[in-house]
């Protein structure tokens, strides 16, 4: 426990004269291995996981902007809405047995599964933390003050009336619930994970994080997961060792651009007890529901939701597979066991397949009003393989980078970097194409280019030669574009074997840049390190003709970078031609002193 | 270069010159018939006498002395080295200065070179001022695509097209006066398209070249080119005294008087007040009309 939890406990505990059943008190037997194992013992589960709803049925249910809002509950099996009301949503949606509850206005609303009437209300008493539910109840944290202080309640409300049936208080704060199969955990003090008695609200017993904070807890049809923004950890009789290293652990390590993106809602976020821009950014995930040691992630995948697009990236941070959606965001997503399900803000439903990134499904709400945000009860939704358009990884990456949103830019370039390692000519057209682009940013042209460097691929160096072969003519309209980033690619090929007649096309195209009057001095340097990377000898002629036609220009002599390159190129396999030339031009009195003296320096030690 | 020749241990050899400069005409791929250069490098002094307008006394120019200068490190004495060979009556003055310009000067040095080059155009100096056309040096390039007009030929025909698409509007203008001066009227086509785009120097181009075909074209461009360009295009087509028959420049009025601009009106007035009354022509009583009816605001 960290030094500033035990004074704000001791405090807290003091002023509240009474800590309730120590169910959150100071002192507890935190991390008691019995305990815990009477807690497992408690919770059913499900024989196999399924929705947890009544009627079997997988769904999702969704709050729609509008005045007033509206909620809609729809069958995903079915691609039908089971009903839409008018309904003043303010919070998370949740799914019981038969009945969802949220947030309305100033209480908490529960109404059928079956037809969206109103069960019953339960005026809130303070500001919502979080509610959950199970088959029979509903749980609801509510923080209110009392006097100076503030306290927190976690209340336990009857499914079919809503009567209170226990409720332990807290004197400090309660994250979000969550409920399964007879017993309700909530995160405590971002230090522990209470585990109490669905039925009675009794203290069954705390798991204290050792080395992690527990920000969060979630139920999945056939196990409970709590954890923090690090890592995820399993409700498992290993989780009483309070640590990453002996409990059911597991964490990927994603690119930094996806830095937002979390393995849960905040429980203690007021903000994230309701749907917001952090349900845009979430990991996706599935463990193995019991095992020993670290968490097996199923397929080995993490996906993970960034606003339009989800990514898919193995155990070890690397990317398998992208989607991008069409136009508008996804607003949310889970994993469902077979599928990875998201709904857009104007409805869109699409499932994704999580090993592949496959499309799998696409379907709508039939409301057509902009989605604030949505709930799935659908564990084990796996619908069939429809005859869909689908998208490569490649393409989706590509469309990703193109994407015109500016905020986006992050991401942009960590699909230019993934492109690097996805192998084929039409990736290397794909970056080339971006480069080229007249709206691509300069950051992401930069990393294109880059990206294009490593990938090393001769297979489209006649793409290259193509793109560089353009002459600027203002009355064709016609002008080579990323002349430097071009040249760069095709000098990171000198290593490689190429087809002498494309290796022709690439020197001549680049001959037609250098000696190019619109080629900026900084792209002559590329352009010239690329002629002595490929060019093999072809190259000579047109650097002596540069050596020579500028050597007396102040433009060129002054560009110190731009002379040792033009020299140096010559040097690196000259001939006796080549030789003589530079004796002249070091000679030479009308030639630029920097150029003069560096060819004197150079042959001096050749 | 004799210095570091010093440096080496041994007399700079004179006689290499000749094989360097072949090189360099080589190297920039001139397509000279001869390795000038080197044959000027072996050459006697010569002195030969220079056109003056000033004074009608010809006056002596040095060649050793000239091109000493013009191949020295001092770019002011060599630029006035090109202007005193420029100036030279002699095809032998201008090949000293087509010999150095073939070793590639500084962009001060061959931008005048080019210049003065064109007082006496040679056919086979065309491939030495067209290089000088894809020069890096703006000032350079403009020169070299204003002197390439006088010079005959595809070569310098394509070069100075392309220097019309130079992506400078300084070497666009220096082509488009090089088209004026050679009446280049194989230009036209991308003299129009400059025109269309507001470029001044096209305008006047165009009016420098144009004959009645392409007067009509030019005409056409009406609610296309910018109206003050084209005004100043058809105003000076139809103040140029070789610009005929009668009836194409009542043509020509008639368009200034259609488009109805001030620039038009001006075009009309100026040609108005350069003509004389007599002999009398239907174009200017014409466009004495027009010139009153818009001046009153009329159309």
């Amino acid at each position: 426990v960290t030094r500033a939890a035990i004074v704000v406990l001791s405090g807290l505990v003091a002023a509240a004269g009474c800590g309730g059943k120590s169910t959150f008190g100071l002192t507890s037997d935190d991390n008691n291995r019995a305990a815990l194992g009477k807690a497992l013992a408690l919770r059913t589960l499900p024989p196999q996981p399924g929705p947890k709803n009544a009627t079997g049925k997988p769904v999702v249910v969704a709050a729609l902007s509008g005045q007033p809002r509206r909620l809609v509950a729809h069958d995903l099996a079915a691609g039908a809405t089971l009903w839409a009301v008018d309904a003043d949503v303010q919070s998370r949606i949740e799914i019981g047995g038969d009945f969802v509850v949220c947030r309305e206005g100033e209480a908490v609303v529960a109404r059928n599964l079956s037809d969206g009437a109103v069960r019953w209300r339960y005026a809130l008493a303070g500001e919502l933390g979080g509610v959950t539910a199970d088959a029979d109840r509903a749980y609801v944290v509510v923080a209110r003050r009392r006097g100076e202080r503030p306290l927190w309640t976690l209340t336990a409300l009857d499914g079919r009336t809503g009567a209170a049936t226990w409720s332990e208080t807290s004197p400090g704060a309660l994250g979000r619930p969550a409920a399964q199969g007879g017993i309700v955990m909530t995160p405590f003090l971002k230090q522990w994970l209470a585990i109490l008695d669905a039925r009675t609200g009794d203290p069954i017993t705390r798991i204290r994080g050792v080395d992690e904070e527990i920000g969060f807890v979630e139920t999945t049809s056939d196990a409970a997961w709590f954890g923090s923004r690090a890592g995820v950890f399993r409700l498992d009789g290993h989780a009483a060792a309070g640590t990453r290293a002996e409990a059911s652990y597991g964490s990927v390590k994603l690119p930094p651009q996806l830095a937002r993106a979390t393995w849960a809602a905040d429980g203690f976020d007021p903000v994230q007890a309701a749907y917001s821009a952090s349900d845009r950014t979430r990991i996706l995930w599935r463990g193995d529901a019991a095992g020993d040691g670290a968490i097996l992630f199923q397929d080995g995948v993490v996906a993970v939701h960034y606003f339009r697009f989800v990514f898919g990236y193995s155990t070890r941070g690397e990317l398998r597979w992208a989607y991008s959606h069409p136009r508008v965001e996804l607003v949310a997503s889970a994993h469902l066991g077979a599928v990875v399900a998201g709904v857009s803000a104007q409805g869109e439903i699409i499932a994704i397949d999580p090993a592949s990134g496959a499309l799998r499904h696409v379907g709508a709400l039939a409301d057509k009003a902009q989605v604030l945000g949505a709930s799935f009860d659908a564990d084990g939704w796996s619908p069939r393989a429809a005859d869909l358009e689908q998208t490569s990884t490649v393409a989706a990456l590509v469309a990703i980078a193109r994407d015109r949103d500016a905020r986006f830019a992050e991401v942009k370039e960590l699909a230019v970097s993934a492109l690097a390692s996805l192998p084929g000519r039409d990736v290397s057209l794909e970056l080339l194409r971006m480069i080229q682009h007249p709206r691509t940013a300069v950051k992401l042209r930069d990393t294109a280019a880059q990206v294009l460097v490593e990938r090393r691929d001769a297979t489209a160096l006649d793409a290259y030669a193509a793109a560089l072969a353009v002459r600027t003519d203002v009355i064709a309209g016609t002008a080579p574009v990323a002349v430097g980033e071009l040249a760069r690619v095709i000098a990171g090929l000198g290593a490689t074997e190429l087809d002498p007649a494309v290796r022709h096309q690439a020197v001549s195209a680049l001959i037609v840049q250098l000696e190019s009057p619109a080629t900026s001095n900084a792209e002559l340097i590329e352009v010239v390190r690329a002629l002595a990377a490929i060019g093999d000898g072809a190259e000579r002629t047109a650097l002596r003709r540069q050596l020579l036609a500028y050597r007396a220009d102040p433009a060129f002599g002054g560009d110190v970078e731009l002379v040792h390159a033009v020299v140096d190129a010559l040097l690196a396999h000259a001939s006796v031609e080549d030789r003589e030339v530079l004796g002249f031009v070091g000679e030479d009195p009308r030639t630029h002193a920097a150029v003069a003296a560096y060819v004197k320096q150079v042959l001096a030690t050749d | 270069m004799r210095e570091s020749s010093h440096v080496e241990g041994r007399e700079p050899s004179r006689r290499s010159q000749p094989r360097i400069a072949a090189m360099i005409v080589a190297a920039i791929g001139l397509g000279l018939t001869s390795p000038a250069a080197g044959q000027t490098a072996e050459r006697p002094p010569k002195v030969v006498k220079a056109r003056d307008k000033a004074k009608p006394a010809k006056k002596r120019v040095d060649l050793a002395a000239q091109r000493g200068l013009l191949e020295g490190a001092d770019p002011q004495r060599a630029v006035a080295a090109a202007a005193e060979l420029g100036a030279a009556d002699d095809a032998a003055a201008h090949e000293v200065l087509a010999d150095a310009l073939a070793t590639c000067l500084p962009p001060a040095v061959a931008a005048a070179g080019g210049t003065e080059l064109r007082r006496r155009p040679a056919a086979d100096h065309a491939a030495l001022v067209a290089f000088y056309t894809r020069y890096r040096d703006v000032e350079v390039r403009a020169a070299a695509a204003a002197a390439l007009g006088v010079y005959k030929g595809s070569e310098a025909l394509d070069a100075l097209i392309a220097a019309l698409g130079d992506h400078e509007p300084r070497v666009r203008g220096g082509a488009a006066r090089g088209a004026a001066a050679g009446k280049v009227a194989k230009a036209a086509p991308t003299l129009l398209i400059l025109l269309g785009r507001g470029e001044e120097p096209a305008a006047d181009a165009l009016a420098a070249i144009a004959d009645v075909e392409l007067t009509r074209v030019i005409a056409e461009q009406v609610g296309r080119a910018p109206d003050d360009l084209l005004a100043r295009c058809l105003g000076a087509i139809l103040r140029r005294p070789d610009f005929k028959p009668e009836s194409a420049r009542v043509e020509v009025v008639r368009t200034l008087g259609k488009m109805g601009t001030a620039p038009a009106a001006a075009a009309l007035a100026d040609y108005v007040s350069e003509t004389p009354e007599k002999p009398p022509r239907q174009s200017r009583r014409e466009a004495e009309a027009l010139v009153e009816r818009l001046l009153e605001g009329g159309s």
